[in-house]
């Protein structure tokens, strides 16, 4: 029955923000896919040109030794992934706070949230739900969608490779053998949870935000913060203590930085785990106990606070 | 006959602003309350506190659950329609019925649809595109398909026609009444609602003030039609409510002999509205 009041829940998180969650991906699909048309339309390219470039480039290609197409194709492609996959997570990183700064506020706004309290299901459910569809389901949205483009990609790269392997005799399919394509999209993948986890303080402090506020609930996310800092600075300042105790907690909790991200990669055999090592090693015990008092806090809030 | 809804002693305070105040209630099967009382006496406090969903001091009770520890428990058994329009305006009927089929073990989603086939609501239709009147239709059928044992509704026709609300209280006796079940309802329109009800709870400034079933409540007051002449011997039978109009004085009396009133004047038995009147201006008079 849990899960099945789970799933509902979800459904439910889906439904209300479903023009916000299926339109921001596919728009974003459709800049990836129609931009380049445009420019190959506007800007009158000759596709006879086109082809012919594409030819050259694919004979060097194939020329390249299978030595040097194992070392570079999988980089290459790697990098190409995480090109394309960069702007569906950082936009989906905007749709994610926008959902966890108003998914708790806009139920009380409406008014709703007495409806949703008229039915079994209890707020501890409620805010797991919400936490669930905010941290890992928005993600896969965005990843869904990136990877469905990578995908289509992939088919168009197939038939250019069919076209050129009958029409000229160009073949490039030990390229997509070393392009080590599953493990490249795996490890984007894998990320996924980790950072879930990493990010959950962050997603608590949000979702408190939102059910606590009467007004303006990205406003209490914020300001609360900005003003412990500048306050925090200012007695830094005058009582002369060597460093921000919550400026540095921030700062070195939520920063990847590249510095670390080098000598990480150096350290890894395969620059493609580096980043997943590094989000991995940030998890720590603050991660836990941070995100439990501000989860506990949110739930509290969504129990106790009157409505009416 | 089984008490399905036991309150005793219930007290809330708002701050330094008491809104209860030693609340006793014993709500049983068959039973259908009205919960009557001015703007600000505690009716909704009251009722969230019965549902869980405002803290409390005293005992409550709802089918042998605590409201705030059993909470999902008892909502399994609890139907509750608010004083307001609470429906969510992104929500489709499609995805009311569906979710509600999923999350209420004892909802049944033909009956919801078979109350909806009798409204001009479609299943495709989102909250924001229906009238005022048909959210709380949905809402209704959305409740009336819940197997409760017991129903709370709080000022739930506030807004809507006449029409409307006569339609709502006829589908609630015809949909959802029987006497293994217990509806506790607030209302300010209590004249559209006194047939219906079996029992009434007055409250006033956090404190019941009357709780009687309606037939004892018939009995026991009386309205008389006094002559002018009349007036002064009447007042001697110290009456709760007069109301002079046209050179004829109304009074309502409580538990005053028949035969006394009837020397009087006209004796008439009165409307729970009265009474409610009466009640509520006892001081004053």
């Amino acid at each position: 029955m849990n899960t099945l009041i789970m799933k509902a829940s979800i459904k439910k998180e889906l439904w209300e923000f479903n023009g916000m969650l299926k339109w921001v991906p596919i728009t974003l699909a459709g800049v990836f896919i129609f931009i380049p048309l445009l420019a190959v339309l506007l800007n009158g390219i000759d596709m006879s040109v086109l082809l012919q470039e594409l030819v050259e480039i694919s004979r060097e290609l194939s020329r390249l030794t299978e030595m040097q197409q194992t070392d570079k194709v999988g980089e290459v492609f790697f990098v190409s992934a995480i090109a394309l996959f960069t702007p569906f997570i950082a936009i989906g990183f905007i749709v994610q706070v926008y959902y966890f700064v108003t998914c708790l506020f806009d139920e009380r706004r409406d008014q709703s949230v007495m409806f949703w309290r008229s039915l079994p299901v209890s707020d501890g459910m409620t805010i797991a739900c919400k936490l669930l569809t905010g941290a890992v389901v928005i993600p896969v949205i965005f990843f869904g969608a990136a990877t469905l483009l990578m995908l289509l990609m992939l088919v168009l790269a197939v038939v250019a490779s069919v076209i050129l392997s009958v029409g000229y005799d160009i073949s490039l399919w030990g390229w997509f053998a070393s392009a080590d394509i599953i493990s490249g999209i795996g490890y984007i993948w894998l990320s996924l949870l980790p950072t879930a986890i990493w990010l959950l303080p962050l997603y608590s402090w949000l979702m408190l935000a939102s059910v606590y506020a009467n007004k303006a609930p990205f406003l209490w996310a914020v300001l609360p913060i900005v003003a412990l800092l500048v306050i925090e600075a200012i007695v830094v300042h005058y009582l002369n203590i060597s460093q921000p105790f919550f400026g540095h907690f921030i700062a070195d909790y939520f920063s990847l930085t590249p510095d670390n991200l080098a000598s990480m990669a150096i350290e890894q055999e395969k620059s493609r785990s580096a980043a997943l090592q590094l989000i991995i090693a940030q998890i720590d015990y603050r991660t836990v106990l941070v995100s439990t008092g501000l989860l506990f806090a949110a739930y509290w809030f969504r129990v106790n606070k009157s409505e009416s | 006959m089984s008490s399905l809804i036991s309150v005793s002693g219930l007290s809330k305070s708002y701050g330094s602003k008491k809104v209860l105040s030693g609340v006793n209630l014993s709500l049983n099967a068959g039973q259908i309350v009205g919960l009557v009382g001015p703007n600000g006496a505690g009716k909704t406090t009251c009722l969230q506190a019965i549902l869980g969903l405002t803290d409390f001091d005293g005992d409550i009770s709802v089918l042998g659950h605590h409201p705030r520890k059993d909470r999902v428990k008892m909502l399994n058994e609890v139907a509750y329609i608010s004083d307001v329009a609470i429906l969510p305006k992104w929500l489709k009927v499609s995805q009311a019925l569906s979710y509600m089929q999923d999350i209420h073990p004892n909802f049944d989603i033909e009956k919801a649809e078979e109350f909806l086939a009798k409204t001009n609501i479609a299943n495709n239709d989102k909250v924001k595109a229906l009238s005022k009147g048909m959210v709380a239709q949905l809402h209704l059928a959305l409740i009336l398909a819940i197997d409760a044992k017991v129903l709370i509704l709080d000022e739930p026709t506030l807004g809507l026609d006449i029409l409307t609300r006569r339609q709502f209280y006829s589908h609630l006796l015809e949909d959802f009444y029987t006497e293994e079940k217990c509806i506790v309802v607030t209302t300010h329109q209590i004249e559209e609602i006194e047939h219906i009800l079996t029992d009434v709870a007055f409250i006033q400034q956090g404190k019941i003030v009357l709780a009687q079933s309606t037939d004892d409540i018939k009995e026991r007051f009386n309205l008389v039609a006094v002559t002018s002449e009349q007036v002064p011997q009447a007042d001697e039978l110290q009456p709760l409510f007069k109301n002079s109009m046209m050179g004829l004085t109304t009074m309502l009396f409580d538990s005053q002999d028949k035969e006394t009133l009837q020397g009087l004047g006209k004796v008439t038995v009165p409307s729970l509205a009265d009474v409610f009147v009466g009640i509520m201006n006892k001081e004053t008079c």
